[in-house]
């Protein structure tokens, strides 16, 4: 298509619409959701940069790219100056083509660009380096990025120093950074509980309470979407402190921790199980049957219960209650070879399972924003043993490459359909042309409009005599022309006899008479007959005209028709192109996918040889207290 | 407690998973990752061959279903945001219905900021033809809003590109509809 010419628009305005389009994206999984979303309007210099934008904006990235790929490639797009590349580079960060923006970035991101604009990119491009675990990458692009830098990601800018200097452990630098953080920000809450869990990490337990405690103290924020995060948070620093004073032998406090976590909140059962812990730490045993009982009741597939299976009947036995000890143990040992054996089928399921399938990666729709939060798939039932592990980051991002490489070769398998398609249409067409060829030639348009040329020249002629010499009769019709025969014959006939001697001079003086009558008749026509012929002389020098210009243009058509070889050849070199990628593509799906599948068993042994710990374990003290009531019996 | 029995020995073990629990939950809260990073880039390396096989595949195409003697493009675009709520639109080429478009939230808000839906792309012989489009929504105060706009192009060998325009009117306090033909 070709470049268009609207009323240029600055570059900032672009080029904030695109980080706009950044902005309004959901943040990383840790951040808080931006107070607002603005939209942004503005007209655009050339449509294809606005087609781009608004697949970008749909969120599908694949085709906002190709717009912007094809009007590269058929002129480039005019009057946004620069902005499309670093629009592509924006699409591409949030596509996960991480080297890919950087390069650009690099290559265009100079002195003459706004400040903001420059930032902006970087934080980006920092942030996907972030979320992937390329440190160094990330404090690159974090250290290109210039003072001032703009209050609208100042905030996240500053978070992600903070999340990064935690991540190299740099503590003391972390901590000089929060102190620079506003009191109101969102981010408050979520970089206290990183630097809380990164002193639980250190086993500075007392340090990590107090920053589990801040996260606790910060007031509700208003609205709706934000009180959630806040309150998933509240929960988790919650649970986390309980842990840090259980740890720090403070088991009391713990409990106050623990209890405060909300029921219905995802941490419960890990409070559940460390207000248990806590009590019996403090040697209050009864306290502690409360939060296992309730437990007890979950879903097998969660640690947190298995470990309260274990404990509850551990708890009767110290309150020397053997029956209710036994009876608990027995029933963890019956549903714990349940579990096993629905376990083991799992891990017989999972060797063949498609897991695309499965998690319904292929779903065309599914987003696929890297900078996005990590996306939560649905777990088919027979992967629930699988809940917490496939919460994991590092499942999670490979779930998300598989999705992506699931695409691609959805993608290249519909041009593959696409291309035989296009190798029988461009055959039809040229079946089709030649035999519209044929039926051309069989017509003979060219000796058809010879012979109308000659009829016409003719006609002409013929109507020039008669103009000339005032034929009238020539002219006449219907009675008149009837009769002129006849006296013409007459006359002819007269001529004959008259030649042979005989006396004709009555019936030549009758045949002058009508001849006389007949052509007075006709000359009071000639002049409307005479226009009348003149017409029809027009009408076919228009046919003729018609004709000529039909002629030609068919000529034309059939000169300029495309020649089937060349399509075929582009066809046939697409198509290897694609088997060729298509088969790249399958290997590195089939690939990605053993890596997720083996991450997958793997969890799913670890759990089995817990089940089976716990199984032995638990037969044993079946047979211990069974044992034990024997010998009670006996005695 | 008795470290020296079976469930003593449970117990040191639950002792191990406590802290694993703990931090476990820690390190979650972080979502810090510690994977390589081939994979990823590998794939990006993929991602960019099928996108470059993706734009000339597409270009292949255009070029051999719509070829520029006769193709015709129709863009939607929308600088609107007071008076007029878009619900559809159906465009009509020499009163052929060739288009239509029901659009959702999120087709507006894409609109709204900027973006421009592609909407139809065809092919028209040459010579005069009448193009109209007729919109539908909420106009102002939440009323049910019918318009059309109307256009009559001439192909020619160049390719027709024509953007259905939908625009705030703060004069008449009114959306205003037109169709207007860009040259290539």
């Amino acid at each position: 298509m070709a470049t268009l010419n609207f009323p240029k628009v600055s570059a900032r305005v672009l080029a904030m619409s695109l980080l706009a389009g950044l902005l309004s994206s959901s943040l990383l999984a840790q951040e808080p959701a931006p107070e607002t979303n603005a939209p942004n309007k503005h007209a655009v210099a050339d449509l294809r940069y606005g087609a781009a934008l608004y697949d970008y904006y749909l969120n599908d990235y694949l085709s906002a790219l190709n717009q912007l790929h094809v009007a590269d490639a058929q002129g480039g797009i005019k009057g946004h100056g620069d902005n499309p590349q670093l629009t592509e580079a924006g699409i591409s960060l949030a596509y996960g083509m991480e080297t890919h923006a950087q390069n650009v970035f690099r290559r265009i991101l100079d002195a003459n660009r706004p400040l903001d604009v420059r930032n902006a990119a970087w934080f980006y491009l920092a942030r996907l380096q972030y979320s992937r675990g390329h440190w160094a990458r990330s404090q690159q692009s974090l250290d290109a990025i210039a003072e001032p830098v703009d209050e609208e990601i100042g905030g996240d800018v500053l978070a992600l120093r903070i999340n990064l200097s935690i991540r190299l452990e740099q503590l003391d630098e972390a901590l000089a950074l929060l102190t620079t953080l506003p009191e109101d920000s969102s981010w408050q809450n979520y970089l206290n509980f990183n630097v809380g869990a990164a002193y639980s990490r250190l086993g500075e337990y007392e340090t990590s309470i107090r920053y589990y405690d801040a996260v606790r103290d910060l007031p509700v924020p208003d609205s709706l979407k934000n009180q959630s995060e806040h309150l998933a948070l509240y929960d988790k620093a919650l649970t986390a402190a309980g842990y840090s004073l259980m740890l720090s032998e403070q088991p009391v406090e713990a409990i106050k921790r623990f209890v405060e976590v909300r029921r219905d909140s995802p941490w419960s059962s890990r409070a559940l199980l460390g207000y248990g812990w806590s009590a019996l730490e403090s040697k209050n045993y009864r306290l502690a049957l409360q939060p296992w009982q309730a437990l007890v009741e979950g879903p097998i597939a969660l640690a947190s219960t298995q470990e309260a299976m274990m404990a509850l009947p551990y708890v009767y036995e110290q309150l020397d209650a053997s029956g209710e000890a036994l009876a608990e143990w027995q029933q963890a040992e019956a549903r714990f070879s349940t579990q096993l054996e629905r376990l083991e089928q799992t891990q017989k399921d999972l060797a063949s399972l498609s897991l695309i399938e499965a998690f319904q990666l292929n779903t065309e729709n599914r987003d696929s924003h890297w900078l996005a939060p990590a996306q939560t798939y649905p777990v088919p039932d027979a992967l629930n043993t699988l809940e917490e592990v496939l919460s994991s980051n590092t499942v999670r991002e490979k779930m998300q490459l598989l999705r992506d490489l699931s695409r691609l070769d959805l993608k290249l398998v519909h041009w593959q359909e696409k291309i035989q398609l296009y190798k029988v249409m461009v055959d039809e067409r040229h079946a089709r042309r030649r035999a519209q060829s044929s039926a051309l030639e069989a017509k003979n348009l060219e000796d058809q409009e010879r012979s109308l040329t000659l009829a016409r020249n003719e006609f002409k002629n013929e109507l020039v005599n008669i103009e000339s010499n005032e034929d009238y009769l020539s002219l006449a019709f219907g009675e008149t022309r009837e009769l002129n025969e006849i006296v013409e014959r007459l006359g002819q006939s007269l001529a004959i006899l008259a030649a042979d001697g005989e006396d004709m001079s009555f019936e030549q003086e009758a045949y002058e008479r009508y001849r006389g009558i007949l052509l007075w008749q006709a000359s009071e026509t000639y002049s409307d007959q005479l226009w009348q012929a003149k017409q029809r002389l027009k009408n076919l020098d228009l046919a003729l005209e018609e004709l000529k210009a039909r002629r030609k243009s068919i000529a034309q058509v059939l000169a300029d028709a495309p020649d089937i070889q060349p399509w075929h050849k582009r066809l046939d070199k697409t198509s290897l192109r694609i088997v060729e990628h298509h088969s790249t593509v399958k290997q590195a799906l089939a690939e990605t996918e053993d890596a997720l599948r083996q991450e997958l068993q793997q969890s799913l042994s670890v759990q089995r040889q817990h089940l089976l710990s716990y199984l032995a374990q638990t037969r044993l003290a079946v047979a211990r207290l069974l044992d034990a009531a024997l010998r009670s019996q006996s005695q | 407690m008795d470290q020296s029995s079976p469930v003593g020995a449970v117990n040191k073990a639950w002792g191990v998973r406590r802290l694993s629990v703990c931090f476990g939950a820690m390190l979650m809260a972080l979502s810090m990752s510690s994977h390589i990073a081939s994979q990823p880039d590998r794939v990006e390396a993929l991602k960019q061959n099928v996108l470059d096989l993706n734009r000339d595949l597409l270009i292949l195409e255009e070029e051999l279903l719509y070829p520029s003697s006769t193709q015709v493009v129709m863009f939607l675009s929308m600088d609107v945001g007071t008076f007029f709520a878009l619900d559809a639109v159906k465009v009509l080429v020499d009163n052929k219905l060739v288009a239509s478009h029901l659009y959702t939230e999120r087709n507006i808000d894409a609109l709204f900021r900027g973006g421009v839906q592609k909407l139809y792309i065809g092919n028209l012989g040459s010579g005069n033809h009448e193009v109209s489009a007729f919109f539908t929504g909420k106009g102002p105060a939440g009323r049910d809003y019918k318009r059309g706009a109307k256009i009559t192009i001439e192909k020619g060998s160049d390719p027709a590109i024509l953007e259905l325009r939908i625009v705030d009117s703060s004069a008449k306090e009114q959306p205003e509809f037109e169709i207007k033909e860009w040259q290539p």
